[in-house]
């Protein structure tokens, strides 16, 4: 009983407040200034008032994101970004953020290159007890390998001009990501068969041999490139005709020390080009064949491997065919010389026999018995020590 | 007869990719015009994928495709996901139109929106784990003109059943690979967003949460968008920035 005489009491109060804000409303058109109302908000219950609802915002801790006209300083240098670079001159972009900038001091033009993984662990992971030394621990394994291969290409600081060797390695200031930055190679073209379609005899040999004395000093210096590929082959015009340049150090490894499988690499990213993968690439052997295959080792003769398949397409048939006596679907030209498939190799068109039969040595399936880049120079009549 | 008739050559027919992706799209009414761009193209997806891949030697396996429309938990919970599962392409595509015709734009404003819910939701999609399948790809593409506000408010029971991250920090610890006790395979994960860096606030310009996300995640390609809305964001670009993570 009485709480329905509370509420009529309620009502007929709201009513009059009610009648109180008309009034209100209607003074202000009049432009008349009423005295304040207080409302009796001790015995009235007012209307709920709508909420608002919170939206709560996330404590957001971010460096400075970089664009063009920012800079990357690693140690003294700095680096300006000019301009995000496709991947037309060869970079991978898929796996890396890269840029066209310029060397402060120097004003190099050159190429700066991001990667998105793996990161530093930022303060918060360092702190977490179960993600924080492991993510540590894959951090470290990528920046020493990097910095190994970096340290060992620079052991030869002249070389045969066919590397385009790091400049630079490591993370920038206000960045949980590194950096790696390359010369800029001005007026280069990337490796492709419309290319070097009209090349003569004598152009191809010439263009062979700055390849292959590229790759014969890569490997003396103790490092597998590990991701031979059309993209990463530039060329560039000189008097003597086409050369080449052997670009992206970036899945490089010491040749005495490989990768045992992908963990051995940064997690997230592989370390080869599935098209161009030799057999050893970690892991997958056992995943065709499900068990693993004695003396597959990455090294040196990965590289053989990677670019037999590459020269072939390039410069040969336009792509390796294998012979086998089953008719199985292959995938790809790792698996074919898994299989015991037979590759048909030509001679690139240099009219030597003897570039025919190592290609095809080339792509046999254990690296040992692959040949040596010092072997397939002989074959095009260079002799290196 | 002699052994070489038996012989057959035959040349390496590309690298095999099985391919998940997962649409993330903001459907307040300034995504409108992408929402409905995703709707229609998605469908032609896995040719406009294959045609890129044919390019450098690879050939896409299969394609699965899911859309998570979002807006605002605090506005509406019930309106807050519309959801899809994962169908497969071309094979579904009829029933892929009818799971997403009725998904519209609507609602929205200047406010944060709940798009880390629904990146988590992408998260904990039903990819494929095939413990053999190197070359398979988990790929989530967010779409948002807006910030989103922190994780917290309850998402409904139907769409997902809790527990669920009470913070961007606890979300981080989910994109860690699974035997860091996150919910998605390292070598597979990949997300890209078509998300602004920063957004208008009461103190001037400040940094959005994805802006953080791009710099602080692993595998993760930030395309900045217009702060007005993503009308510049044209599908080819979508599409070149998926196949460039593969």
């Amino acid at each position: 009983m009485s709480e329905k005489k509370q509420q009529g009491s309620g009502s007929e109060r709201r009513e009059k407040l009610l009648q109180q804000e008309q009034q209100l409303k209607s003074d202000a058109q009049n432009e008349i200034l009423p005295a304040p109302v207080q409302a009796d908000t001790t015995t009235v219950m007012a209307a709920p008032k709508p909420t608002v609802p919170t939206r709560p915002r996330p404590i957001v801790r971010v460096f400075k994101k970089r664009g063009v006209g920012d800079l990357y300083e690693l140690g003294s240098d700095s680096y300006r970004l000019e301009k995000v670079v496709g991947s037309e001159i060869g970079q991978a972009v898929g796996k890396s953020e890269v840029w066209r900038a310029r060397h402060l001091g120097s004003e190099r033009d050159v190429f700066v290159k991001k990667f998105v993984s793996p990161l530093y662990p930022s303060d918060e992971d360092l702190l977490d007890p179960i993600h924080g030394a492991e993510l540590k621990r894959r951090y470290q394994r990528f920046e020493d390998r990097h910095v190994e291969v970096g340290n060992r290409l620079k052991r030869d600081v002249v070389g045969s001009g066919a590397l385009v060797k790091p400049l630079a390695f490591g993370r920038p200031k206000d960045s949980l990501a590194c950096i790696k930055v390359y010369p800029w190679v001005e007026g280069a073209s990337v490796l492709s068969r419309d290319l070097v379609k009209s090349w003569s005899i004598q152009t191809r040999s010439v263009f062979l041999r700055t390849l292959l004395l590229g790759l014969w000093e890569l490997h003396a210096l103790g490092v597998a490139h590990g991701d031979i590929k059309r993209e990463n082959i530039l060329v560039i015009g000189r008097p003597i005709g086409p050369v080449a340049r052997l670009i992206d150090f970036d899945e490089a490894f010491p040749s005495d020390a490989p990768p045992k499988n992908l963990d051995d690499y940064e997690i997230g990213t592989t370390h080869f080009t599935p098209e161009w993968k030799a057999l050893e690439n970690p892991d997958w052997v056992q995943e065709v064949t499900g068990v693993p295959v004695k003396g597959l080792r990455l090294g040196t003769a990965t590289d053989v491997f990677q670019l037999a398949i590459v020269l072939e397409e390039i410069f040969g048939l336009g792509s390796v065919s294998w012979i086998q006596k089953k008719n199985v679907e292959l995938n790809d030209n790792a698996e074919a010389s898994l299989r015991r498939a037979r590759p048909m190799t030509s001679d690139l068109g240099l009219s030597r026999p003897r570039v025919a039969q190592l290609l095809q040595q080339s792509l046999l399936p254990m690296p040992a018995q692959r040949p040596t880049v010092p072997e397939l120079l002989s074959a095009i009549g260079v002799t290196v020590a | 007869m002699s052994g070489l008739q038996n012989r057959v050559g035959i040349r390496a027919t590309g690298e095999r990719f099985p391919i998940d992706v997962v649409f993330v799209v903001d459907a307040t009414e300034s995504m409108s015009g992408l929402l409905e761009t995703v709707k229609f193209r998605i469908l032609s997806l896995d040719s406009d994928i294959a045609e890129r891949l044919k390019m450098s030697n690879r050939i896409l396996e299969s394609l699965r495709v899911r859309l998570i429309a979002f807006r605002d938990l605090y506005d509406d919970p019930e309106t807050a996901f519309e959801v899809t599962r994962f169908h497969d392409l071309p094979a579904q595509q009829a029933e892929f139109t009818e799971a997403v015709k009725g998904i519209e734009a609507f609602d929205g404003g200047d406010q944060p929106e709940s798009g880390l819910e629904a990146l988590y939701l992408a998260m904990k999609s039903g990819w494929r784990n095939e413990p053999q399948d190197l070359k398979r790809r988990h790929i989530i593409m967010l779409f948002t003109d807006q910030d989103a506000h922190e994780l917290g408010a309850k998402i409904p029971k139907d769409v997902a059943q809790s527990p669920h991250p009470r913070s961007l920090s606890d979300l981080k610890k989910l994109w860690a690979p699974h035997r860091l006790r996150g919910l998605m395979n390292e070598r597979a994960r990949r997300l890209v967003l078509f998300a602004p860096d920063q957004v208008e606030g009461d103190s001037g310009l400040t940094p959005t949460v994805w802006a953080q996300i791009s710099q602080e995640w692993e595998n993760v390609w930030m395309s900045v968008g217009e702060r007005e809305g993503l009308r510049d964001v044209v599908w080819n670009e979508v599409v070149d920035k998926l196949v460039a993570t593969i």
